[in-house]
């Protein structure tokens, strides 16, 4: 290197305070606006740059700011809020503003302008006040804290919440399907119209509930009660409530701090899951690794998204931190969802067989992310989505613009979770089809659920020789694709039959990746269509 | 000789039907990326050369057929009168889905999509390869302004053009695809300057075309155009409440490089001085250096050419800097200190 090149060389180190240091993305470019670094995430970092103009870009999910530097000397930046225990020479650059549904305060200069007070103060006082007017279960260890509120009371009254609240349209449901809380009229909320801002509070047993949206475009979302936890929830609302913007917690206290440092983290990790990101740098694991005892959702969302990465230098730590959850964190709740969906995710990890029969999954996991595990390991493994259970029939249902399991709704039985425990109930329904196309070793012995080596010797049968010609050749036949009561399952398993008439029900599995006891559903509910039709006719 | 093909569709199935819902700027964007490629200072198409495609409410138009249809027109015009084509483009402005399992294809929604006809979309991936495998174009470039969100069970399809034989650039063809929008993420309609709905990413990529992704050399070059449009995207998208980062990916290098437009290297700037201002003004360039030295008490505002980058003025009486970028995008810069 020339004696002028190195005069023109300096360092540019690059640091952020603690609480922003798991949560910024930096990108640097140059004085031609060329980008030369692109989504800097571990700090600090140092740079050799040529004397000149720079532009450093600092982003938190999606949200940036642009500040330029020049570039003649050794420069140092630090990305925070506090410039007290800094020194002249350092360039502090304060991050972007962050929209959150969830409420957050940090102590200098607050990042999450969408924090008004006047969310932040109600949303404090109701996660400790119960608010609904209906009985509530006093004994219960558990709650549910559900805060509604628009981007800002300005917003809540573009949006006319003063004469038609998008909160009000909402009802709470346990497992059975019944209605446990209706908000109609503000029936069971705490609220301000005005600000635009709702509370729902109540003690609740452990397990899944459901809360239905019934206003225009419909919707379901399962909470999961953790028992000794509390769950709190927020939502931002516009005309319609915005599925993606779903925060959910799990706190060992019930109080909710907007100061909660780890929550911040959860809020930045749900931004990772909807939009498929699932690069965790080190020291965000660290902080995972570190806060699950106190934060279980930091532990239930870092592993989820670790697990569903491609990387495996943390498999040993994230093995454990799966296990901890289910055998120390959360204690008592192995039959969550969630948990049994991670335990799915972390066998897939590690290239672990899933053996058959040996998970019962009763509901649904919270998390879209372990609704398509379970779903993609029931390829292989059919029993974990018996037919008509909860996860069978979300299959068709199913929507994908939120980090959670929202899908459209249909009545929530009891059957659809004893189904998931029950495999006698299972075989009585499902053998009749799928067990005959199961070839070799995956066959189920009717009744039990277990392996059964005497089908190894079953052929597969095509669901042309399954269903009858005449029904087959009903099944395959466009419906009226204008028709809303149409199930596009229906249509695409159509579609593909009437293009391979040899096809098996495992067939269809594999190429929808779909547990072949939906398979099994839609063409049994077909044929039994067909079947009352053909008798209706008779008489 | 370039071809290009722009869709725009606002009208689809109903969403009480299972369709989506109509959009307000996927025609206007359309009908801006035309007005480009058959611009003088931009595309230089022949109007013949441009297929443009918008949408209609009723009847439902257009269906997959019509593209494929102007698809043939094209390869077929190029094979009976043995033109030497250079570059395809093609322009979609409409709903659009990601597609679950590849990361790198979208799925553009055709105005017949719905619920329960989820493949009635065109794969971006199954298209542009067509294109590539046909052998007739040296550059393939595709353009998607839509969401990339996923439906499940979503299979776009193929082409129903399929060549017999391969043109004279069979394996040969370079491409870009550029995506409005990152994978799963969604991209948005914001009102214009003249408030209009347009899409975020056709109102950035225009702007890139017309000079904001030059080169020092004054191209408009893949990597440059690429660069801009990462940069600019979600600063547009987030002035107006929204996150939206651009994914644009391509295989020219620098011996066979994608040049879309050439501009002026020397930009001009009106650079005016605040009334306080008395002492000289030095301007800094991107690489530290003056480049240029101005008095306030002379001319106010002056007129002074500049290459496209960053820069610092400072008052060499108080030491006051401030930075500004100047941009090849616009015929005229404004800067003021």
């Amino acid at each position: 290197m020339s004696a002028s090149n190195t005069v023109n060389r300096f360092t540019l180190q690059i640091g952020s305070q603690k609480q922003y240091m798991f949560i910024v993305k930096v990108s640097v470019f140059d004085g031609g606006l060329q980008l030369i670094e692109n989504n800097i995430v571990s700090f600090p970092i140092t740079k050799e740059l040529e004397k000149g103009l720079y532009m450093i870009r600092v982003e938190i999910s999606g949200a940036v700011k642009d500040t330029y530097v020049t570039v003649d000397k050794n420069i140092r930046i630090e990305i925070g809020t506090n410039s007290n225990h800094l020194d002249d020479s350092v360039i502090l650059i304060e991050p972007p503003e962050v929209y959150s549904s969830a409420l957050f305060y940090d102590g200098y200069r607050n990042i999450y302008k969408s924090s008004h007070e006047y969310y932040t103060m109600p949303a404090e006082r109701f996660s400790n006040e119960v608010t609904t007017t209906s009985p509530f279960v006093r004994s219960a260890q558990s709650s549910l804290f559900i805060f509604f509120r628009y981007s800002s009371r300005e917003k809540a009254r573009e949006y006319d919440a003063l004469s038609n609240p998008c909160f009000f349209n909402f009802t709470i449901l346990n497992a059975k399907g019944e209605t446990l809380y209706t908000f109609h009229n503000g029936e069971n909320l705490q609220y301000d119209m005005l600000e635009g801002w709702a509370a729902f509070n109540t003690f609740l047993e452990k397990g899944m509930y459901f809360m239905e949206f019934n206003g225009t475009n419909k919707r379901m979302i399962p909470i999961y009660v953790y028992e000794n936890f509390h769950t709190q929830l927020f939502m931002s609302l516009a005309l319609e409530p915005q599925y993606g913007s779903i925060r959910v917690f799990i706190n060992p206290t019930r109080s909710y701090t907007p100061h909660d440092e780890y929550n911040k983290v959860i809020d930045v990790l749900m931004d990772k899951l909807q939009n498929n990101d699932y690069l965790l740098n080190d020291k965000l694991v660290t902080i995972i690794a570190d806060g699950k005892f106190d934060s279980p959702m930091l532990g239930l969302l870092g592993a989820y998204l670790y697990l569903k990465s491609d990387r495996t230098h943390k498999d040993e730590l994230f093995s454990l931190i799966v296990s901890n959850l289910k055998n120390k964190i959360l204690l008592g709740n192995d039959t969550a969802p969630d948990l049994i969906a991670l335990e799915i995710l972390s066998n897939i990890h590690t290239g672990k067989e899933l053996l058959l029969n040996q998970k019962k999954i009763t509901g649904t996991p919270m998390f879209r992310i372990g609704y398509e595990a379970i779903r993609k390991a029931s390829v292989a493994d059919p029993a974990l989505i018996p037919s008509n259970s909860l996860n069978d029939l979300i299959t068709e249902n199913l929507y994908y613009d939120s980090p959670l399991t929202t899908f459209k709704p249909f009545p929530i039985s009891e059957d659809q979770f004893t189904r998931a425990t029950d495999y006698t109930a299972i075989s009585t329904d499902d053998v009749i089809l799928f067990d005959q196309t199961v070839p070799g070793s995956n066959a189920v012995k009717p009744g039990t659920g277990s392996f059964d080596p005497l089908r190894k010797s079953i052929r597969p049968i095509n669901i042309k020789t399954l269903l009858g010609e005449e029904v087959f050749n009903q099944f395959v036949q466009l419906p009226d694709t204008d028709s809303e009561s149409v199930n596009w399952l229906h249509l695409a398993m159509a579609e593909m039959a009437r293009k391979d008439e040899g096809l098996t029900v495992k067939d269809l599995s594999e190429k929808l990746q779909i547990s072949g006891n939906t398979v099994n559903r839609v063409l049994k509910t077909f044929s039994i269509d067909v079947q009352n039709k053909r008798e209706d006719r008779q008489f | 000789m370039d071809y290009a093909i722009v869709i725009g569709i606002n009208d689809y199935m109903p969403p009480s039907l299972g369709g989506l819902r109509t959009l307000g700027g996927a025609i206007r964007d359309a009908e801006a990326i035309e007005q480009w490629l058959l611009s003088e200072s931009g595309g230089r198409l022949p109007k013949q050369n441009c297929r443009k495609i918008i949408s209609t409410p009723n009847p439902l138009f257009p269906l997959k057929d019509q593209i494929d249809d102007e698809i043939e027109s094209i390869i077929r015009e190029i094979m009976i009168n043995g033109i030497e084509a250079r570059r395809f483009y093609f322009y979609f402005a409409g709903h659009g889905l990601g597609v679950e399992q590849n990361v790198t294809d979208t799925a553009l929604c055709l105005v017949k999509w719905s619920e329960i006809r989820r493949s009635y979309a065109i794969s971006v991936e199954k298209y542009r390869n067509m294109l590539l495998a046909t052998g007739y174009f040296k550059q393939v470039i595709f353009w998607a302004d839509c969401c990339r969100n996923i439906v499940y069970n979503v299979e776009p399809e193929s082409s129903t053009v399929s060549l017999p034989t391969n043109g004279p650039h069979a394996g040969r063809t370079r491409f870009l695809t550029g995506y409005a929008t990152q994978y799963q993420d969604e991209s948005y309609e914001i009102e214009n300057d003249v408030a209009e709905k347009r899409g975020v990413f056709t109102q950035v990529l225009i702007k890139g075309l017309n000079g904001g992704g030059a080169n020092p050399k004054g191209e408009v070059d893949a990597d440059y155009l690429r660069n801009y449009l990462l940069k600019e995207t979600p600063v547009l998208a987030e002035k107006n409440g929204y996150k939206q980062v651009p994914e644009i990916m391509h295989s020219f290098n620098i011996h066979e490089p994608c040049i879309f437009n050439i501009v002026p290297i020397n930009i001009k700037v009106a650079f005016g001085f605040s009334p306080n201002r008395l002492h000289q003004v030095e301007i800094i360039d991107g690489k530290g250096e003056t480049r240029m030295t101005l008095d306030p008490t002379a001319e106010n505002p002056v007129q002074i050419l500049l290459t496209k980058g960053l820069y610092k003025a400072v008052d060499t009486g108080s030491g006051e800097s401030h930075y500004f970028t100047i941009s090849s995008e616009n015929e005229e810069n404004h800067v003021s200190f």
